[in-house]
């Protein structure tokens, strides 16, 4: 039954990824038309040698042509070379995937860690001052612009700890040390600031939301009687409540697994770090078409892939979802 | 970074959680409204968006009669000024141009783009979510293997593509068009999700019975249903596209100097931090306010119309 | 490969594709104020002296060690013939050895070769005789073999220089007529005509024969991509190449067989930083080393730093603006109108200028760490004339010139004439702040007396395709110049929309002298010929000089011996052997 449903789940995702493909294509081609970097910003180059490159890249066919030779391509799993530095769009992706999960995978593990005692806390505490001032951190959290918290901290831990106290607290960019670096210590101290400006939106909300299904679940039926029946107030708690109110939660992770490799990509440009986020920016700035192109269709896969292990989790853990 | 369409969902789910609205149409709404009017924090938010609603429109009238300076006025000499310099309440900018009258013409801009991407998102949104959800079957799965797709391409890849499309002649409007062109997916979503949920109640098949056309079916009684989705999604959407805005600002997109934008004016500001810190805060400041309003204001009308939250 | 580290003179390539790789550019190029007074008494004695952190010590020298260096960009590619960013050239020249060098003033000094070659007496011929204890880090000689090798791979007739592509063919199948190898240690490079220029831009780096002849036999169009371009296995220089953490740093190793001695440290890293800010922040806490090229914006604040010490200079730069003044140009014919009309284009160009407050910019846009521009030369050149127009800020005169022109003030405040109102957009590129800010400016000043301008910072590819494309009104940019003061790349006319001629200016007398000057080898003789292109450009203003930024570098006092200057930039560092770091780390 499962596998039914995954299997027309990931028949249905095709024509998506397709779709993606095709509306990058167009745009970079309507923002860019037959422009090759490096090539065609060199004034000195005669019509002759620019027209022969460009016949070479194929440029110069119509649009579809182009298009329909690029799908041919990827189902055979080449997704091309960048234009400007001709190494493959696969190696490309594979250098840096792995630090853009290491990234979003961190951040979102530290909400849900952070979320769940905060959310806890203040439906247990409901109405108190403590409830309030979480709460009011919450919201107050949504609303700050993420490149901006990224450049405080960097301030706050990094530079003026650094005059003060002779070095900074933490590194302020890359993802290891630029010298003598590289063991999961020095990873880590790279790690801390940008997956904590990362993590700050979704603790903010998930926070909140876990404490309204935390509320949502006390006052169910079976919570009173496990309450009449005598049970201690933390066996209620953490026995039967708190389980059944971080489902929900689950919900809401799973709408983020779709974003996981483009969501950090402010955070990935302030922090310097050497993401798929950060280079399909700069790619799409200099124009490399082919690694946009390969880019865009992958993180789309990725998108819909996310989307159907979402699926997948509710279903794996609510077994009153029904499929369609 | 959450986009709003996630926000809404977030806020949907939690809807649904409390309850979704099962009590029928009329009661409903005054209730809610009373509600909502009980809230205190939600008003102060209401009024806080209001007023800087107004501020925005304003902005030439302010910008002539309260600040006497424009936008692009410079006054070189004197840049850097603090607040409180005279002439210039706020103070100035690298340039010497008012801070003042920078955020006031800046809440046009920031405000503008957030109003009218959100409006363009529900428009567009809520048609195909609405038609997806009614029609059913061709029609639902075309409508939304479009939205699957507009929702798959990652954010900000999108807006990195579009920007640079419109990069030569990015104005307040076409901005919107940008970020709407990817908000409108989890409104549309959202809308189909609450269509589906109240199009087999009996309300509904009885009021077909009775021979009711679809268009009157479809705007007297599943967009009313709809709309406190709607609103929530909005409110939380004014916010998000706001920041959104400031986060484009940043990468070098968005609405360009001279023409002021709370974002553009914030990420500019970062390299005089030195110089004047101020130039930083206040727009800072401005965001903040604005979408800490938005989004409380959301809640607010979110707990109106689901009370087993508070 | 021009004297200020790998780029032709005057050609902005470099700085172009600065912009394309990183999000802010903040690296300005300067001029020294105390470079103009300096001029009157022998410019390049002067410079020498304040060219850069010149603590020479050279007790207390510690071996070991290493020096993170902060980049704006990632390093595109390793190879002399491709490269054409800051960061790659950096790289690279501490990879490959020359066959000359340059001292930061821009004299030339031999490395390879053992002497600077004279050129002999029929004016074409160059003979250098190479050392003979030079070693690729793998123990084979290098010879007059790799020089001619090199030289193939962009000239000649064994490869198709064209499919591989490098940058210099153009110019070399213009300039140069032949290389040969008499023996295994003289090379003779012959040019077809009498080129100034040639040795100051056009000898580069030889490249290992042994190893990359067999890559290029291969396939000469993908040469570009070989392996070795992105991680050199020899290299001649005074580090050799480790690793490169894509996206994140490119860290060297000492080249123990360095000809020269082994340096004192043992690595250098050439770090990506992500703007200007991270830069000076990294500086402060320690993360990078040295900033080549602070934001001015933060100069004052790098002050405060007490682990860094700041040097600044006159660098061969100058921001400026330029005007769209071919009448004929068909993407921008009204404004080609305006300020190419043969009757009154000049008095209007001639206004415009006058109504911008230099000295403001320099002072409020630049933080001070710019001078007012004055000439089209760069304050570093020998050929700096001061014999030429002057435009002080007058805008009253402005106002004078454009009524005398024909335009006068309309309902609105813009001037009109003939129906045609004054106003027009002004590109720069996005990206660099102080050229974003710049260009307001200039629309404020200019709106004061009636021309309505549009500041429109652009994307940088969009910007680039400008120069051939030549549809805009008018740009704002900067260049970075090398030792070399021809100036034709910008202003000869067989250049329009081919090099950076965007205006489409055309002076027959100017092309006569610009080409007479790149033939005469003569320096007194060069001299006086550019002091008349200084006149007749600085007459005309097809483009308009604003500033002269000062290069701004803070280095880490903890490093030593760092002897950067105006041509000691990027990639020719021959002091980088003795640099060492006090703590050893």
């Amino acid at each position: 039954m499962l596998w039914k449903y995954l299997v027309r789940r990931l028949v249905a995702a095709i024509p998506v990824v397709l779709g993606v493909s095709l509306i990058t294509f167009v745009l970079m081609h309507a923002t860019g038309g037959d422009y090759v970097p490096g090539i065609s910003d060199d004034p000195r180059l005669s019509k002759a040698t620019v027209d022969a490159l460009r016949h070479e890249y194929g440029l110069d066919q119509p649009w579809w042509v182009q298009y329909g030779l690029w799908l041919w391509n990827i189902i055979h799993g080449d997704f091309g070379r960048s234009m400007i530095d001709g190494t493959r769009v696969t190696v490309h992706i594979a250098d840096r995937l792995p630090n853009t999960l290491e990234l979003t995978v961190t951040a979102i593990l530290m909400a849900v860690l952070i979320s769940i005692p905060v959310g806890v806390v203040s439906a247990l505490r409901r109405g108190t001052r403590v409830d309030n001032a979480l709460t009011t951190m919450s919201v107050a959290g949504v609303a700050v612009p993420e490149f901006w918290l990224g450049l405080m901290l960097i301030l706050l831990v990094a530079v003026i700890p650094a005059q003060h106290l002779g070095a900074p607290l933490l590194p302020s960019s890359g993802a290891t040390s630029s010298f003598g670096g590289g063991d999961p210590l020095d990873r880590l101290a790279h790690l801390i600031l940008p997956a904590t400006v990362l993590a700050f939106t979704y603790l903010s909300i998930w926070s909140r939301f876990t404490r309204s299904s935390m509320l949502e679940v006390l006052s169910q039926d079976y919570v009173r009687t496990a309450r009449a029946k005598g049970m201690g107030e933390r066996r209620v708690v953490y026995q039967h409540a708190l389980r059944n109110a971080v489902i929900p939660l689950v919900t809401l992770v799973g709408l983020e697994l779709p974003g996981l490799v483009s969501g950090g990509l402010i955070v990935e440009v302030v922090f310097g770090w050497p993401g798929i986020g950060r280079f399909a920016y700069e790619r799409a700035l200099a124009f490399d078409y082919t690694t946009v192109m390969g880019l865009t269709t992958f993180a789309a896969a990725l998108v819909v892939v996310g989307n159907l292990l979402a699926d997948v989790l509710y279903a794996v853990l609510d077994p009153r979802i029904r499929y369609t | 970074m959450i986009s709003q369409g996630q926000i809404a969902e977030a806020a949907r789910l939690e809807g649904v959680l409390e309850g979704a609205a099962t009590r029928p149409a009329q009661s409903f709404w005054s209730e809610s409204w009373e509600r909502l009017r009980a809230n205190r924090a939600g008003l102060l938010a209401a009024a806080v968006i209001v007023f800087m609603g107004l501020v925005a429109l304003a902005a030439p009238l302010l910008s002539a009669l309260v600040t006497h300076h424009n936008f692009h006025e410079q006054d070189i000499q004197n840049n850097f000024a603090p607040p409180l310099f005279p002439g210039h309440v706020l103070g100035t900018d690298e340039i010497g141009r008012d801070t003042l009258t920078r955020l006031i013409w800046g809440a046009q801009v920031s405000l503008g783009v957030g109003f009218l991407t959100v409006a363009i998102s529900i428009v567009v949104g809520t048609s195909v979510g609405l038609s997806a959800g009614y029609f059913g079957g061709l029609a639902d799965d075309l409508l939304m293997r479009l939205v699957d797709v507009v929702l798959a391409i990652p954010r900000l890849f999108l807006f990195i593509l579009v920007g640079i499309l419109f990069f030569r002649s990015t104005t307040l409007v076409t901005l919107s068009l940008v970020i709407a062109s990817v908000g409108w997916g989890g409104t549309a979503r959202l809308v189909r999700g609450e269509v589906l949920s109240i199009r087999n109640r009996d309300f509904m098949l009885a009021t077909r019975s009775l021979g009711a056309g679809h268009l009157r079916l479809i705007l007297r009684h599943l967009l009313p249903n709809a709309l406190p989705v709607l609103i929530v999604a909005a409110s939380l959407g004014v916010g998000g596209v706001i920041l959104a805005e400031a986060a484009l600002d940043y990468l070098g997109f968005g609405i360009h100097p001279p023409t002021p934008s709370w974002g553009n004016m914030l990420s500019n500001a970062q390299q005089y931090f030195t110089h004047s810190i101020w130039l930083v805060f206040l727009p800072g400041v401005c965001i903040f306010v604005t979408v800490l309003a938005a989004n409380l204001f959301g809640n607010a009308v979110r707990d109106a119309f689901d009370p087993r939250l508070r | 490969m021009a004297a200020n580290d790998g780029r032709d003179p005057g050609f902005e390539q470099f700085e172009l594709f600065l912009d394309a790789w990183s999000r802010r550019d903040f690296i300005r190029r300067m001029g020294g104020a105390a470079a103009l007074a300096a001029f009157s008494i022998g410019g390049l004695e002067f410079l020498e002296a304040c060219g850069g952190n010149q603590t020479a010590q050279t007790q207390n020298v510690r071996k070991g060690g290493h020096v993170t260096e902060g980049s704006l960009s990632d390093p595109t590619t390793f190879d002399i013939i491709f490269s054409s960013d800051t960061a790659s050239n950096s790289l690279l020249g501490m990879m490959f050895a020359g066959l000359l060098d340059f001292r930061a003033d821009g004299t030339q000094i031999p490395m390879i070769a053992k002497e600077v070659p004279k050129v002999e007496s029929d004016q074409l011929t160059y003979r250098f005789n190479l050392r003979q204890d030079v070693k690729w880090s793998d123990g084979q000689p290098i010879t007059s073999d790799d020089v001619l090798f090199t030289y193939s791979l962009m000239a000649g007739s064994t490869y198709d220089y064209k499919a591989i592509n490098s940058r210099y063919w153009p110019d070399l199948e213009q300039y140069l007529d032949s290389v040969k190898a008499p023996d295994k240690y003289s090379v003779i490079m012959k040019t077809k005509v009498p080129y100034a220029p040639f040795l100051t831009n056009y000898v580069f780096a030889p490249l290992p024969k042994h190893v990359l002849e067999p890559v290029v036999q291969k396939s000469a169009a993908d040469f570009r991509k070989a392996d070795f371009n992105f991680a050199p296995t020899v290299v001649s220089g005074a580090f050799m190449f480790d690793r490169w953490d894509k996206s994140q740093q490119v860290v060297l190793k000492a080249n123990p067989g360095y000809f020269r001695g082994r340096p004192n440290l043992d690595s250098y890293v050439m770090k990506t930083v992500p703007d200007g800010v991270a830069i000076a922040n990294q500086l402060k806490t320690g993360e990078i080393d040295v900033g080549n090229g602070v934001e001015p914006s933060l100069w004052d604040d790098m002050a405060t730093a007490s682990n860094v010490s700041r040097t600044s200079f006159a660098q061969a730069g100058w921001d400026y603006y330029a005007y769209d003044m071919d009448p004929t140009n068909p993407k921008r014919p009204v404004t080609g109108k305006i300020f190419g009309d043969p009757a009154t284009g000049k008095t209007v160009r001639m206004a415009l200028y006058h109504a911008v407050d230099r000295q403001s910019l320099a002072d409020r846009v630049y933080f001070k760490q710019a001078d007012v521009a004055t000439t089209v030369e760069p304050p570093t050149s020998w050929a700096l004339s001061t014999n030429v127009t002057k435009y002080p800020y007058d805008p009253k005169k402005a106002a004078d010139l454009l009524d005398q022109a024909g335009w006068k003030p309309g309902p609105d405040g813009v001037r009109i004439k003939d129906g045609v109102r004054f106003s027009f957009e002004i590109i720069t590129n996005v990206g660099n702040k102080a050229r974003e800010t710049t260009i307001q400016v200039l629309a404020e000043s200019w709106k004061k007396i009636g021309v309505e301008a549009q500041p429109k910072p652009i994307q940088f590819t969009e910007y680039v395709k400008t120069s051939t494309t030549r549809d805009f009104d008018m740009v704002m940019g900067g260049i970075s110049a090398g030792v070399d003061p021809d100036l034709s790349q910008i202003y000869h006319s067989r250049v329009i929309g081919k090099g950076l001629n965007r205006m489409g200016y055309h002076s027959p007398q100017l092309d006569d002298m610009l080409d007479k000057a790149v033939q005469v080898l003569d320096q007194s003789k060069r001299k006086q010929i550019y002091a008349q292109v200084q006149q007749i450009l600085m007459d005309d203003l097809p483009a308009a000089m604003l500033v002269w930024p000062r290069a701004l570098v803070a280095v880490s006092k903890r490093v030593q011996n760092f002897g950067i200057g105006p041509f000691n930039r990027y990639q020719y560092r021959p002091w980088l052997k003795d640099v060492f770091v006090t703590d050893g780390k």
